[in-house]
Formats: C-alpha cells, structure tokens, sequence
C-alpha cells in the first residue's frame, strides 16, 4: 500500500544533512509495522514523507502505486482520507482556541463529506469509540490529559477512516499505565476498522511488544528489517544488537 | 568572530547605500519642482538653473542619484538655503549637541532602566514591584513634552535650580558646569521615558531567566545568592536586551525631538524640525541621513555585542 | 474584574463619548474668539476652565482637541495594524521567500530611527494631520509584522496546524480557523498599548507645528499654544499634557491587564521569582536515634495551597541507590528536590515534615548553612541537560565555580580541576572541551559534563532527577553505567528519579512507589518488582513494557 524506493531527504547546509539516504521499504494493508532508531536516524523524516508533510529530496514514495507528490496535486483531499497521522505531543497536535467538536467535525466535514450539521452531530459517536464521552466535545483542549488529548487525536485521524495511520512517537510522551491503555486502543481499532500501522518509536521494548515487522534506521539508512520476533531474538547487525542491549528491560 | 565581524562591515555598504536611495527618493518625490524646493521660495532663475544642472536634474532618476551620491561621498551636502550656510557645517556641529544629550541619557537610561526591572523581577509581586511597576506604566504613558514642560516648571521656575534653556553652543565658553547644569533637564526628561521600556522589557526577560533551570542548577552547586543573580540571571538577561536598548539609543536620537525643541537644545532634532517648517529640503535631507547612518553604525555594534556574548549565535 | 481595570473602561468610554459627541456638546465653539475675555481663570462664567491668550473657551477647546487626536490615533493604529497583521501573519505562515522578503523590508524600515523616518516622511508630504498620521502609522507597521509574525511562527511550527492541513483544510482555511484566533489575543493586546503610542506620536508632531494646523487643533498642539504661556498660565498647557496622560495610561493598563487575562502562559504563572531556597513552615524535628545519612519523615509540600507531597519518608545509607518511582504528578522531583531546598518557591511551600542529611536538620537551615550543602555534600543531576547548563558559560567556568565556591581554589587551580573532572566521566582529553560552550556538545556530553559538577566537590549524596530520560538508549547504558562506576568508587548515596522500573530495577538497591504525592509502596527492588503488593505498584509492573 504505501512504499518508498530508494528514498533520500538532504537538508541543505554547510554541511548539508543527510536525513535520509536511499530508504527502500513498504506497508502491506493491515499490518503493524514499527521503524526503530536512535535520534537523527531518520524515522520521521520518512513518517513525514510517507504523510505528505515533507517533500523527499530524490527516490520515491507512493500510496498505491502513485507518487505522493501526485496525491498531493491532484487529490490532495483523497490522499488525507487514506493516510492518516498522530504527533508525539498530544496537547500540541490540538488548537488551543478550538473547541473538540470542531476540531474532530473538520475532517468529517471536508474529508468524508458530511454536512457541517451531520459532522458536528457525528463527533459524539468517534468520541465514544476512543473510549470518551460525548459531552466532552465542548470542551476545550486544556481540559484534558496527555492520554485523553491522544485519544482525541487518535479520534481526529480516525475521522476520515482511512487505510493506514502513521504514529509518530504517538505513546512517547505519556505514563506507563497510559502508554499500555493507548496502545490498547490502537490494537481494538484496527482489529474494528482493519487498520494499518506505520510506528515509529525510539523505545524498543514498545515496538518489541506492539509491532509485527520492524525496520530499523541508522543515520538515514536501512541497517535491518524483519518479523519483530526474528530481528529482536537474533540481530544480524551489530547496531540493532547494541540498540537491543542497551534497553533496560523488567 | 572574526569573519563574521567582516562580513558584518561588508554587508553595511549595501544598507548605507539602501538608506541613502530611501533618502534621495523622498527628496526625489516631493512634489513641485526639486530646485525651488531646494533653494527655497526666493531663488532667481538663474541659480535655479545652475542647480539644476550641477544635480543632473534635468536628467533621469538614477543619473540624478548618482550626482547626489557623488557629492555626499565628498563631503557635500548642499546649501542650507534657510540658513545660507553648508548643511554639513550646520549638521555636525548640531550632531555633536544632540551625541551629547543622547548618550548621556542612553548611560541614564542603561543604569536605571536595567537596574530596576532587575529589581522588580526580583521583588515580583512585593509591593516594590507594584510601585514601580506603576511608575514604569506612567513614564511610559507620559509625553515627553509635557513632562519637560513640567520639569522646567518645577526646577527651572518655581525651584530654579537649573536654566531651562540658552545653550547655544555645545563648545561655549560656559565651561563644563555650564554645560552640565544645562544639560541636566533636558537628559533627564528623555530618560525618564526611555527607562522606563528599558526597565518594562527587563523584568520580563530577568524573569523569565529566573525561572530557567541553569539557574537552579547554579543554585544547587551552593553558588552564592550574588554569584547566581549576576553571574547568571542578570547577565543571561542582558543579552535579548541588547536589541532593545539599540532601539532606544535610536529613540533618544530621534525622540531627542521634542526634548530639544522645549529646552531649545542646538541639536539635529530641532534642525530637521526647522528645516521641515521653512521648507528647507537640502537641511532636512542631510540631517536625517547622516542621524540614520549613525544608526546603522550603532545597530552593527549592537549585533557585534550580543554576538560576543551569546557564544550560541556565534555560528 | 479588578478595580484598575475597571477605572481604565470607564475613563476611555468617558473620552471616547465626549469624543464622539463633541459637536452636540453644550459648548461655546472651540474657535471662537474672545479678545475681551482672554485668559480668564477656571471656573469663571461660562467657561469652566477659564479661556486661553484669544479667549477661546478652554474645555471646548480640550474636547475638540481629544475628538481630533483621538480620530488620528485610532485611524493611526488602524492602519499599522491592518497592514502590519497581514505582513506577519503571511510571513510566519509561509515561510522561505515570502519570509525572507517581508522580513528585509521590514529590516529595512527599522533601519531608521522610528521618529526620524516619521519626520523624512513628514518632510516629503509636508506637515499637516493626515500626512503626519500616515507617517506614524508607516513606522509602526514593523513592529505589528515583527509581533505578529513571531507568534505565527512559533504556532506554524506546532503540529495542530500540520494536523488540520491532514484534516483537509486549506491554507486560507487555516490561517482563519487554526491561526487568526490563536494570533488575536496578541494583535488585540499590542493594538491597545500601540493605540497609546500612536497617541503620543501623534500628538508629538502636533507639538512640534507638523501635524494638526490652525485652525484645527489637537491635545499637541493645543500643548504647544499653552507652552507660550507657560509662566503666566501653566494650567492651559499642563491640561492637555494631563489628558493624554491619563488616557495613554488608563490605555497601557489596560493593556497589561488584557496581556495577562488572554495571555494563558502567563496566568498559570507563578507568584513571584524562586527565591534562594524553600520556604519552609512548620517543620518538626522528632528524628530517629540511629543515625542513616538521610532521614526524610512525612515530608510534606504545597504547590499555591495544593498538596502536592503528602507525607513523604525513608532512608538512605552511604554507598546505596534508592530509586524514587511514579508517573508525571506522583511528586517524585518535587521530593528530591526537596532535599536541599531547591523546590521553586514561591509558588512551593514545605508545609511540614522532617529532613535530616548527616546530622544536619535540613529544614531549619540557614542560608549558609544551605549553601555549604548544596553541591558540596548535596548535589544534583537534572533531567533535561540542554537546560540544566548555562548558555553562555563555558565548561572550564561552570564546572570551576562550584570548586572555587566551596574549596576557594585559584582560576588556575579550578580549571586544572575541572580538567581532571571531564576526563573522569570521559570528556578526554579535557582541553578540547574546557573552552566550548554546552551548544557544542551533544545531549550525553552534556549529561556528562553535568555529572562533572556533580562529582566536583566529593558530595556524600547525589540527586539525580531522570537523568537519562532525555538521551538516546544508547548514550543511556553508557551514562547509567558511568553512573553505577562512579558511585562504586566513592560510595556515593545516590537518589534516582525515574518513571522507567526497567532502568530502576538496573541501578536501586531499593525503591519507593509514589503516586499523587503519597507513598503506595516500598522495599528491596528485587522484592517489590517480583511480587508488587498495591495494586497501582502491580499495574506499574503490569504495564511496564518488556524486549
């Protein structure tokens, strides 16, 4: 479903930084695949061009078989509906100044086409799906927590049912007890909606326990990817063996 | 530092250049015809052509630029035709008047100013930072020129401690306790305004450095009290300050204005006013250009400063 | 709403009726003059304020003036505001060229002293109100686009605005919806205290005889027809000077107010700057006989009246590691900051309980006595280490004046020190790092260098508050394991903040489960992670991800 071919992303500068040197790799639909790496490996620089929210340098990303830029172009509105995304800080992925209803009504209104008085209406019901109540729609974001605010996020991108959500370090900046809930949620969602997943995250014991295949990155490039069990029980590089012997497990 | 500091002077050859043709145009646009604004209602036909022509006048824009710039770059900035005198002769000997005023009250300014939003942030919401939070709004809110007129009525009239005016010469013969006692009413109207942002602007940022965690750090070293607040609040503070107290340095340049005008101080302020009233367009030009060079100077200096300190820009 | 406030609405509403039904007014004509009735004194017949050097009634004349200045400062700030907003909001939004291009030309504007490009512009179009209002709305359009741009920008860069690009908005749609009423707060705010510039200004070039002419007359200018009068009648122009005074002032606070109700970062701020230490109110001192090198006994802490530590105690010996565990608000930090005081105060308050470090009470300190502890027998490592570091210091300077404040070494000695210092926790060879400054060094190096200051003065105890959160798994191991080495060398106490019970369980001989500020759980590591007795310390184990 979604793929890169020999993907690179340069950011210019004296030196020029390489992000991304020639990424290779794909989802399949309904399937959870985890990217793992050290900070500057390049794991959201692919999330964010597989999103439509960067522009890759050289190489190609596509959602079925078509260009993202070409999405992007012509069907800026159907490529939002198949791929969705959720930021690592919940309480900055929502409009300080905007009621929840609104804020959920948006892509129900302008990516599934409801009209605004159906979509406001709706908004109760993907509520409730995140495991919150409807009167929380009027509501604005500061009365939530790290957790609910990525509940309402998650809400967000389920809106537009789409194929697959990346989840740029979705779990990373909530507690214990609240990672294991969202991660929860995330698993009954796409056993109810047959989701796909892209997750990226820098904690491997998370991926160990949430993903099906892993890719993992170092500086810009594919080191090692593999069934989750497999790369996990028998590192074929040295880097993913130090990256899995430097968590500290229970 | 070094490199930067070159390419820093490279790059004040193309500003000094963009203010000037800012300058030349608005001289360029006023309407009616350039030479009679230039010598004034009472020039004779002939001068007027004669001026014409040694200003390319006749000719198009950027050929009249160049006969400009060339001339300011030897010196000449024309004739006054108010005061039938060269404008640079009349320019500089009022800049030197206006330096003095500005750059006192800008030590004023920098003493106070910084001095008290120290102090407010450090006594925040005690009733020290109410009062002079207070004082700051009003010296804020205050016109410049109504407060010297209250100045001079109350240290120069009623308590007349000081002259309200009648300095002519910034050289005279009064010596150095004239100048100061003349000085004193003027610089202090002007810096009790501009203390007044300065002292504003500080509290916010000594606040805000307050509350950073290097500060805690310091204190969890078993720093002394005076060691955290200087060495480090006071002094991480003062650097996002440099541009503002840049920006008020142009301020008393400019806002020495009113100031000069009611303590009739021989500065460049009250010549561009006077040259504006009397349609003086040569007058007015060469003192806005070379006040206006004198800030871009000043703003370098000031970039160069904050670069030296904040060792993060240095890249 | 508070009483200043208040006074500040009814004074403008006050002005800006007057202003507005100036003509209606039961006042003589402001131009009419009155060569018989010349500077007829206050509350004379029929003119309450006396009359001026032609007899023109004064209070006609005020309120004709304020109508007139009010018009020019309103249309002023209208204008600068319009233009300015639109730059930066554009700006700050798209970024890259269209960023580059405003920008410089607003550079470009400020590359002249704001009152002097105001009086060049004034010289070419000639004095008058209009002209003299256009000039001071033009000077005040950089700051509207510099103000305006910063906040768009900041807010550009959160991903609620890349989230409703997902959601299918367009750019216009999201520059309305997402960043307008986010931005307006500041626009509104700066508008008020800008109003009260553009007052001033204008009526500044009234004063100077470039703006307002005669017959028209504004606050300026009727400041400069009175300031010939000054000695015989100081009243008529001090008046003028009053009411633009007041008006700019009830305009500021106004302002500030407003600043501070939209503002929300500032209304969740906190009373006043940290002092030196804690305050510390009703501490009590019933310590046990045997003599642990820190004894902490219901400790409790207040943050603004709330409780945030609820009787918090344990022990801890030489040589040992206890880890202090919980979730975000379990008052973990709050606890071992506690320890020497170093809980932000105000707003924080020890409300009660005991500390004892090594014989000394903790609690009722004096500031010396604190700062003898802090770093020289008590000291820290801090969790997020591009913060912990100032800036603009460099290494040799912020690991040396811990040792020059405690052992009273020489420069030269402390940097000999500090040079001996970096290379213990492995920034070798130390004299490629003494000079640079913390921006130079990446995220471990930092943590490094910050354990170096730790270290510095041979410290019996050691706080260290997630000091590895902020790093890279790697860099973790390698700085937990630098960590673990240096503790077994010297015997350091150490007291280990962390959310993560698979670190805990590598580094604590014991731990303590907090949550909410109370004490769930405690024990030998080994046993609590085994066999968790409280059922929150069980959903932690639970819950906890494994590799």
């Amino acid at each position: 479903m979604l793929s890169a071919e020999k993907l690179t992303k340069t950011y210019p500068g004296r030196p020029p930084a390489h992000a991304l040197r020639g990424v290779t790799a794909a989802v399949s639909a309904g399937e959870i695949v985890g990217v793992v790496g050290e900070s500057g490996s390049g794991k959201s620089t692919l999330a964010r061009i597989w999103a439509g929210l960067d522009d890759a340098t050289g190489g190609a990303a596509t959602l079925h078989q078509r260009p993202v830029a070409d999405w992007l172009a012509r069907d800026r509105l159907g490529f939002h509906r198949r791929v969705q995304y959720v930021f690592q800080d919940p309480v900055e992925s929502l409009n300080p100044r905007l009621a929840i209803r609104e804020q959920l009504a948006t892509p129900l209104r302008l990516l599934r086409g409801l009209p605004p008085a159906d979509a406001r209406d709706a908004v109760g019901e993907l509520l409730a799906q995140v495991g919150l109540k409807a009167e929380h729609a009027d509501r604005h974001p500061h009365a939530f927590s790290g957790g609910q605010a990525q509940r309402i996020a998650i809400a967000r991108a389920l809106a537009a049912r789409p194929e697959v959500v990346i989840c740029d370090e979705a779990v990373s900046a909530l507690d214990v007890s609240v990672q294991a809930d969202i991660l929860d949620l995330l698993r009954e969602l796409r056993a109810s909606h047959g989701l796909a997943y892209l997750f990226i995250t820098h904690d491997l014991a998370v991926a160990a326990e949430f993903c099906q295949r892993l890719i993992v990155l170092k500086s810009g490039e594919i080191v090692e990817q593999g069934a989750a069990n497999t790369v996990l029980a028998n590192p074929q590089t040295d880097y993913t063996r130090t990256l899995r012997d430097s968590v500290f497990s229970l | 530092m070094l490199p930067y500091l070159v390419r820093r002077l490279l790059l004040l050859i193309p500003i000094l250049l963009g203010v000037s043709l800012v300058v030349f145009l608005l001289m360029a646009l006023i309407p009616g015809d350039t030479a009679q604004a230039i010598l004034g209602p009472f020039a004779n036909e002939e001068n007027l052509t004669a001026l014409r022509a040694e200003m390319a006048l006749d000719r198009p824009l950027p050929a009249q630029y160049a006969a400009w710039l060339g001339n300011i770059l030897q010196g000449d900035l024309g004739t006054a035709h108010s005061l039938s005198r060269p404008v640079a002769d009349e320019v500089f000997e009022r800049l030197g008047a206006t330096l003095l005023l500005a750059g006192t009250a800008f030590l004023l300014t920098c003493l106070l100013g910084l001095g008290a939003g120290a102090i407010m942030a450090l006594r925040q919401s005690t009733w020290v930072d109410r009062t002079l939070t207070f004082a700051v709004l009003a010296g804020i809110s205050t016109p410049s020129f109504a407060l010297g007129l209250v100045l001079v009525l109350l240290f120069a009239v009623w308590l007349p401690w000081f002259p309200a005016s009648g300095l002519y010469s910034v050289t005279g013969d009064g010596g150095a306790p004239d100048l100061l006692a003349h000085l004193a009413l003027p610089a202090l109207t002007l810096t009790l305004v501009t203390s007044a942002i300065v002292a504003r602007l500080m509290r916010g940022q000594m606040l805000e450095v307050l509350r950073q965690d290097f500060v805690r750090t310091a204190r969890a070293q078993g720093l002394p009290e005076r060691t955290v607040l200087f060495g480090h609040a006071f002094r991480n503070a003062l650097v996002p300050m440099i541009p503002v107290l840049a920006l008020q340095a142009g301020y008393l340049l400019g806002g020495a204005v009113y100031v000069e005008t009611i303590f009739a101080w021989p500065g460049i302020g009250r010549a561009i006013v006077a040259a504006i009233s009397t349609r003086d367009v040569l007058l007015a030009q060469g003192c806005i250009l070379v006040v206006a060079a004198g800030y871009v100077v000043l703003n370098l200096a000031a970039d160069v400063l904050q670069r030296w300190l904040d060792p993060r820009l240095d890249r | 709403m508070k009483l200043v406030p208040r006074i500040c609405i009814g004074v403008l509403v006050v002005a800006a009726l007057l202003a507005l039904f100036a003509p209606w007014l039961p006042l003589p004509d402001p131009a009419a003059t009155q060569l018989d009735r010349r500077l007829l004194p206050w509350f004379s017949e029929g003119h309450l304020l006396g009359t001026d050097l032609l007899g023109r009634d004064l209070l006609a004349r005020l309120v004709a003036g304020l109508r007139l200045s009010l018009a020019a400062a309103l249309a002023a700030t209208l204008l600068a505001l319009t233009v300015g907003s639109v730059l930066g909001i554009v700006a700050g939004y798209k970024g890259g060229r269209t960023d580059g291009v405003i920008m410089r030309a607003i550079d470009f504007l400020m590359a002249f002293p704001y009152l002097i490009l105001a009086l060049a512009i004034v010289a070419t179009l000639g004095p008058g109100l209009l002209n003299g209002l256009a000039a001071i709305a033009v000077v005040n359009i950089p700051f509207f686009a510099r103000t305006t741009r910063g906040v768009t920008l900041g807010l550009a860069r959160q991903s609620f605005v890349e989230a409703a690009r997902l959601s299918g908005r367009s750019h216009l749609g999201i520059l309305r919806h997402e960043i307008l009423p986010n931005v307006l707060p500041t626009i509104i705010v700066t508008g008020s205290t800008t109003f009260g510039w553009m007052l001033l200004e204008t009526a500044g070039l009234s004063f100077l005889g470039l703006g307002a002419q005669a017959p028209q007359a504004d606050l300026g200018s009727l400041l400069a027809d009175g300031r010939q009068l000054m000695l015989v009648a100081p009243g008529v122009a001090l008046l003028p000077g009053l009411v633009i005074l007041v008006l700019v002032l009830a305009l500021n606070l106004l302002g500030d107010h407003l600043r501070d109700r939209l503002d929300p970062r500032l209304r969740h701020a906190p009373a006043g700057a940290p002092g030196a230490a804690t305050t510390v109110i009703a501490p009590f001192s019933t310590l046990s006989t045997n003599k642990p090198l820190l004894h902490v006994d219901d400790l409790r802490v207040a943050f603004n009246d709330q409780p945030t530590v609820k009787g918090v105690g344990f022990t801890l010996e030489h040589g040992q590691t206890l880890g202090l565990v919980g979730e975000s608000g379990s008052g973990k930090s709050v606890t071992a900051l506690s320890l020497a005081r170093l809980v932000a105060s105000p707003p924080g308050v020890i409300t009660g309980g005991a500390i004892r470090f090594d014989g000394h009470d903790v609690l009722t300190a004096t500031p010396s006595q604190l700062r003898a502890l802090r770093g020289r027998r008590i000291a820290y490592i801090f969790q997020n280490p591009r913060s912990t570091l100032n800036p603009l210091l460099t290494l040799a300077a912020q690991v040396g004046q811990t040792l020059r404040a405690h052992q009273g070494l020489t420069a030269a000695e402390a940097r000999k020190r500090a040079a001996a210092l970096l290379e213990e926790v492995g920034l070798a060879p130390a004299a490629d790092y003494l000079d640079r400054h913390p921006h130079q060094l990446s995220g471990g190096q930092r943590q490094r260098v910050v354990i170096a200051m730790a270290l510095a003065n041979d410290a019996d105890l050691i706080g260290a508050d997630e000091p590895t959160t902020a790093l890279d798994a790697t860099v973790q191991k390698k700085v937990i394991d630098l960590l673990l080495d240096l503790q077994k060398k010297r015997g350091l106490a150490l007291l280990f903040i962390s959310h993560d019970l698979g670190v805990v369980k590598a580094v604590c001989h014991h731990l303590v489960v907090l949550r909410h500020g109370e004490l769930v759980e405690a024990g030998p590591t080994a046993e609590v992670l085994a066999n968790p007795q409280h059922p929150y310390a069980q959903a932690l184990v639970s819950k906890s991800p494994r590799l």
